[in-house]
């Protein structure tokens, strides 16, 4: 049967609104009848009105839909506008000259390659029991065994770029690697019950430094997964008298903010979410999550490892002169009385990087700065297992190495006493 | 009685113009904007460009600020953006590569000591047939064009010194059409001061600057015409990268797909004159004006001044 036009009407909004006016009522012309017969006519809905208990006039009830206030425009409506823009460092800004960059923008040098012999030598006194098995245990865990499942990030190939991989389904991986970095954490203090009772653990949360850098506004913004918190800093590891005599690196052509953002939009002062009267005021140890999807393949500009190196030193330096000025005041300025120390974790779940901070001197403007510059440690990117996969339905993993979590161990140990 | 329907339109559509006229004199300041109607059955007052007029394989949303970050832009598949009508039949489909913002403009202001920029990066560009460097100096940080020797960790000056004998030019370098050597071969040559890079932009092509007089500098373009340019227009020295862009063939009618061209009909066609070698001489040296050209003004012809017609 030949369909009508008239019956797929209703399937187009023209036609399903022009039947919605059709459908009335015919008139019959009986109204009019009655009144020539002597009878008085009243509207129905009327009688219904006045009458029926169960009548409710809709069109009286008021609208009871929620109203929310529109977004602030990025303009300078915004309330947060400034006229003098800022340069603002956020987790998805790296620096282009990699560490050296990033020692000139803290002014700071290296004395030894690595970590310190006493952070190492603390990592491998006293060890878990069956430490690698459990170790072990936690990255199948968190790589695994995880029963959340979502949609992962687009995978790209820049030498087939037409090709589209299939969109697989697994762990995100920022909860990968909280439950990974929150187990290790976990881990450390059972062997250590009298320091666990010492310390606290804090949740991510958003740190904001704000300080001047050649002679503008410059400002950190960090988002740590996990925060190790002290009751008192870190003693310092060196004497500042040595850094006097060794100079900071040439990044010619380029100033130590370069390719840093400038933004109208931000925010004044700085930003720590743990009160100054919490048993627990002090960052001990910053644990930073690195998962921007296609950082390292697709995406232009793009990181790498000697990016990524400098970010951590970054990173490291904000918590520091936070913890400085939780210590001594946000007016503390030149040479600090005691140096204050801080560690830092940076990892991508497979890579870790660990670096240790010491700040000496909150003046960070090469022109009034004094010679006393602040000292950093950091080790390159360690792999924690070369593959952990399901293949085929079965589990794979393979090149386990036990080095990176005796490191985090001596950062746990690491106490000012 | 039956009735031209196009004729009519015609009518109802002049009169339209006319009532939208300030003035009665014929010579008007601004040109008038005619915006046609797109529809299915209206082609009066189409202005439909013609092949060869524009840029018809995609617009770029440049924002108001330079950043690092791919922007956006829209395909337009050949079809001219104000009518959606095809231009070019060859163009359409393809893969959607992130754009990156690319600054023709290697400028110093006038009197400023030269610029000293290093190169960090040499990245192929799937947009464009050249490659782009990713360069920085002091604060900023921007994507080039690419010559050919570049590659990470050099140093490349740009100058708008205008020596009294030529300089000696390294490959990378920005200098005034004026102050560099007859016979050299430069790129991102500019059309006028300060306009940004235009003639040899695409892989593997370079100009070569063929003598001076007083202010007036000929280059040899590409296409191996003559052209005289103000002798401040900027060049960049070196012959543009990816030479080998042009000896690769596309390989496969579905890489010609990838790649954003339409298929071609098939059909055998003798050659004519356009193709080969060129029998007539080369056109005379062209002048590049340093003023903007200004765009002709159109005159559109009513019958509002026509004195019988006055009530």
């Amino acid at each position: 049967m030949k369909l009508l036009t008239g019956q797929l009407d209703c399937y187009t909004e023209f036609g399903f609104r022009t039947l919605l006016r059709k459908e009335t009522l015919d008139n019959t012309g009986l109204a009019r009848k009655l009144r020539k017969a002597g009878y008085t006519v009243e509207d129905a809905k009327e009688v219904v009105k006045m009458d029926s208990p169960l009548f409710v006039d809709l069109d009286a009830i008021p609208n009871a839909e929620p109203v929310f206030p529109p977004p602030p425009k990025h303009d300078e409506t915004h309330p947060d506008w400034h006229d003098v823009p800022c340069k603002v460092f956020n987790s998805k800004t790296f620096t282009f000259e990699g560490v050296k960059q990033a020692q000139a923008l803290t002014r700071s040098v290296e004395i030894k390659r690595g970590l310190p012999d006493s952070v190492l030598e603390l990592g491998n006194s006293t060890p878990v029991e069956y430490q690698d098995i459990l170790v072990q245990r936690i990255i199948k865990q968190a790589f695994l065994w995880d029963a959340y499942l979502d949609k992962l990030p687009k995978l790209r190939d820049l030498e087939i770029p037409q090709f589209t991989f299939r969109r697989d389904y697994g762990i995100p991986l920022n909860k990968r690697n909280e439950t990974l970095l929150k187990n290790f954490l976990r881990l450390c203090e059972s062997n250590q019950p009298e320091l666990a009772v010492a310390r606290a653990v804090g949740g991510e949360e958003e740190l904001r430094v704000s300080l001047i850098k050649h002679g503008k506004p410059f400002q950190i913004l960090v988002n740590p997964m996990l925060t190790l918190l002290a009751k008192e800093p870190l003693a310092p590891l060196a004497s500042k008298d040595v850094t006097a005599s060794l100079e900071l690196p040439d990044i010619y052509p380029f100033l130590s903010n370069a390719g840093v953002v400038d933004q109208n939009i931000y925010k004044n002062g700085d930003r720590f979410a743990i009160k100054e009267s919490s048993p627990f005021p002090y960052i001990h140890t910053a644990f930073f999550s690195h998962h921007i999807p296609g950082s390292h393949t697709h995406v232009h500009p793009r990181w790498n490892d000697e990016r990524f190196s400098g970010t951590t030193l970054i990173y490291n330096f904000a918590t520091a002169l936070l913890m400085a000025r939780r210590k001594y005041g946000n007016d503390v300025k030149g040479i600090l009385p005691e140096p204050i120390t801080t560690q830092t974790v940076h990892s991508t779940g497979q890579d870790f990087q660990f670096s240790i901070f010491q700040l000496n001197n909150v003046d960070v403007e090469e022109e009034t700065s004094s010679a006393v510059k602040n000292i950093f440690w950091l080790t390159p990117k360690l792999k924690l297992f070369s593959t952990c996969k399901y293949e085929q339905g079965k589990e794979v993993f393979e090149g386990y190495n036990p080095e990176v979590f005796k490191i985090l161990m001596g950062f746990y140990l690491n106490s000012s006493k | 009685m039956l009735v031209n329907r196009g004729l009519l339109s015609l009518l109802q559509n002049d009169f339209k113009s006319v009532l939208t006229l300030s003035g009665k004199s014929l010579a008007r300041t601004a040109p008038l904007t005619v915006t046609p109607i797109r529809t299915r059955w209206n082609d009066t007052n189409l202005e439909v460009p013609k092949p060869g007029s524009g840029y018809y394989r995609r617009t770029v949303h440049y924002p108001e600020k330079y950043t690092l970050e791919p922007i956006p832009t829209t395909n337009l598949g050949g079809r001219d953006p104000k009518t959606g009508r095809v231009v070019v039949g060859t163009l359409g489909g393809g893969m959607k590569h992130p754009f990156l913002w690319v600054d023709y403009k290697r400028h110093v202001p006038e009197g400023a000591p030269p610029l000293v920029e290093k190169v960090l990066e040499i990245i192929p560009e799937p947009n464009r047939t050249a490659h782009v460097a990713l360069v920085g100096s002091g604060e900023n940080v921007r994507y080039i064009i690419a010559t050919e020797n570049m590659k990470p960790g050099d140093l490349i000056t740009t100058s708008s010194e205008i020596t009294r004998s030529a300089v000696r030019a390294k490959e990378g370098d920005a200098y005034p059409l004026g102050s560099l050597a007859p016979g050299i071969k430069v790129c991102c040559v500019e059309i006028r001061p300060g306009a940004g890079g235009f003639f040899a932009r695409a892989a593997g092509t370079s100009c070569t600057i063929v003598r001076k007089h007083d202010n007036r500098v000929v280059v040899m373009v590409p296409n191996k015409h003559e052209m005289s340019f103000d002798h401040r227009c900027m060049a960049v020295v070196g012959r543009v990268s990816n030479a080998i862009h042009s000896s690769i063939p596309v390989g496969s009618a579905n890489r010609l797909r990838q790649l954003g061209n339409r298929p071609r009909s098939g059909l055998w066609q003798r050659k004519t004159g356009y193709h080969g070698r060129k029998i007539r001489a080369i056109p005379p040296c062209k002048e590049m004006s340093v003023n903007v050209p200004e765009p002709p003004t159109k005159i559109r012809m009513t019958l509002q001044d026509f004195p019988y017609h006055k009530p």
